[in-house]
Order: structure tokens, then sequence, then C-alpha cells
């Protein structure tokens, strides 16, 4: 947790929610399209929607506090809801980015996420927005692998998923699977077995640049 | 200078940061340490790239460091000689640190470069 002082106040800034954390996403989404577009009110509105996802900064605060104070509450704030360890979701990593659907609208992200987790769990939505950002997410990619694995056992009993020989023997073409479903985080490590022989001889040199150890003789 | 202030000055400055970045740097390689005469440098070296693109960006630093509108700084300026400009914008830039401007509008996707890549 870190304290940050804006307009003459302290405050605490610990990680948001679910809640908090796709409000911030969206006002970050947001300020990037300010920022290409030169607008300098639009992206003050979206400083002031990251800051006011995490603290409860007031409006005027924000417009009257020196500009040295808001830079560094907002560093603070997205530095505390930076997910940990966000390289172990797959669907992060790999999956489609920036895809925007013909009925998208600004607040669409929080109503899906409510959509998702509520349909499969039976959570409300106020309990939803409570969540853990990195639980939310670990659920969110096992709620759309079970999705894909439905749709897989479906297209496979249709005859149309099946490419016919002349001997009525069908080969089965499985669905395509999300790139993110595909690209194993783990790969399995290949142990690669040298003969003593094959090793170089001489003084190995280390890391730090001292000869001080004989490299074993190929017997 | 609050936020907005700030914002429209990073705005302003942004596609010249890449410039006093550089300026930065080759100064500190001359001279090995990062000293007031490299933060110097790069104060001239905004200076005479205000004055060769466009003048009246150096109106409107004042105008923004000191929360006073351009209509005002342009007339009260506009008696004066060059250099009281360029020390306003000096004494301006030893309170709103030039170093931090960049590092900011970088962090806001205003700039590509940072003070620390210097």
């Amino acid at each position: 947790m870190k304290t940050v002082h804006v307009g003459g106040r302290d405050y605490e800034v610990s990680r948001a929610r679910l809640g908090g954390y796709l409000a911030q996403q969206c006002a970050e989404a947001r300020l990037e399209d300010a920022v290409s577009r030169t607008d300098e009110s639009a992206v003050c509105e979206m400083l002031f929607s990251i800051l006011a996802s995490t603290i409860p900064a007031t409006r005027e605060s924000f417009d009257s506090a020196p500009w040295q104070g808001i830079a560094e509450a907002i560093s603070a704030v997205r530095a505390v809801n930076r997910i940990p360890d966000s390289n172990r979701f797959s669907i992060l990593r790999f999956g489609q980015k920036g895809h925007v659907v013909p009925w998208d609208y600004p607040d669409r992200a929080r109503i899906l996420w409510v959509h998702q987790l509520g349909r499969a769990y039976g959570w409300t939505a106020e309990e939803i927005l409570n969540l853990w950002p990195e639980d939310a997410i670990g659920l969110l990619q096992e709620i759309v692998a079970d999705e894909q694995f439905d749709n897989e056992f479906v297209h496979s009993l249709s005859e149309l998923s099946y490419d016919w020989n002349k001997q009525g023997h069908g080969k089965y073409r499985p669905l395509d699977r999300p790139g993110w479903m595909r690209v194993h985080l783990n790969p399995r490590q290949v142990v690669t077995r040298l003969r003593k022989t094959g090793l170089p001889v001489g003084v190995v040199i280390t890391g730090d640049g001292h000869g001080d150890k004989q490299a074993p003789t190929g017997n | 200078m609050n936020i907005r202030e700030a914002v429209e000055m990073m705005f302003l400055l942004g596609p010249v940061m890449p410039l006093l970045v550089g300026a930065f740097k080759e100064r500190v390689a001359e001279r090995g340490t990062k000293t007031t005469t490299a933060a110097t440098a790069v104060l001239s070296r905004l200076m005479a790239l205000i004055q060769e693109r466009d003048p009246r960006v150096a109106l409107q630093l004042v105008a923004l460091m000191y929360h006073t509108p351009l209509a005002v700084v342009a007339s009260y300026y506009s008696g004066q000689g060059a250099g009281m400009l360029m020390g306003a914008i000096i004494e301006g830039f030893s309170v709103n640190s030039l170093p931090e401007l960049v590092d900011t509008a970088h962090a806001l996707g205003i700039s590509l470069v940072r003070w620390s890549d210097g």
C-alpha cells in the first residue's frame, strides 16, 4: 500500500477489486484514444477516472492540485493495480486484443464480465465486481475454455465435421481452437545428453572472468 | 501548474521532447556527469527550438506556468526583450521540472521518449 498526496489530503492507494480495475482499464483505453486525438480535456477527464477508480479524490482537488502530485498518484494507482504474475494467464498473453464488435459501447467490458461470471456461477453483479481481478481472469479463462470444449463436442456430432472417403470412412476435422488455448506456457523441457568426450577441455572461464575450474577430461 | 496546464504543456513540447532528451544525452556524454550544465544546455536547446519553430510557444509556456491568460502575457512581454521572456521560462522550469514533464508525458503516451533514456 502506498500513500499519495492529492489536493492537500493523503490517500492510501490500495488495490482495486474487479469493478475498480475494469473502470481503470476502460479509462486507460479512452486515455489512449484522447491522446491520439490531442484532446486535452478528454485526457484530463480520463486521468481523473483512473484516479477515481482507486482513491476517493474530488474533482475540485484534482483540478487545483499541483500536477506533480497527480502524476505521482496516477503512477501509484497503475502500479498497485497491476495484476501480479499476469503472464500465467494464457488468455492475457495470447488472447485477441483490440477486437471491437459492432455492438460495442464504452462500459461494455463491465457488463460482459458480469454477464459471463453471473451466467456461469449465479453470482450477483456486486459479488462479481468485488472479486480480485486475477481470480476473475482465472475464472473467465475456465469459462471460455469450457465453452470451447462444449462447442467441440457439438461440432464432433455433426456429419459436416468429417471428411468422408469413397469407402464411407470419415476423418474428423477438429474445430479450431483460439490461439491462447494452443500455446503451452510451460513447454516440456527437452533434456539433451552429451558424451563426456564431447565436452570442452581446458580451463573453464566463469562468469566473473576467473579461470579457476578445470574442465572434466574426456575419459 | 495544475494537471490541465501540464497536459497542455506536454502536448506543446511533445514534438521536441526527443530532441531535448537527445541534447541532454549528448551533453552528458561530453561531460561524463549529469550536472546542472547539462540541464542548462537542454534549456538552451529548447529556446533555440522554440525560436526556430514557433516563437508564440514561448508565450504559451509562460501563460501556462504562471496561470496567466495568454493575452495578458503577450501584451506584457511585447515591450520587453526576448531575454526577459526566456528568463521567465527558465524560472518556470525550476518549479515544473522538465525531466518530470517528459517522464509523465511518456507515461501518458504523449511522448515516445523518457528522460531516463537520456
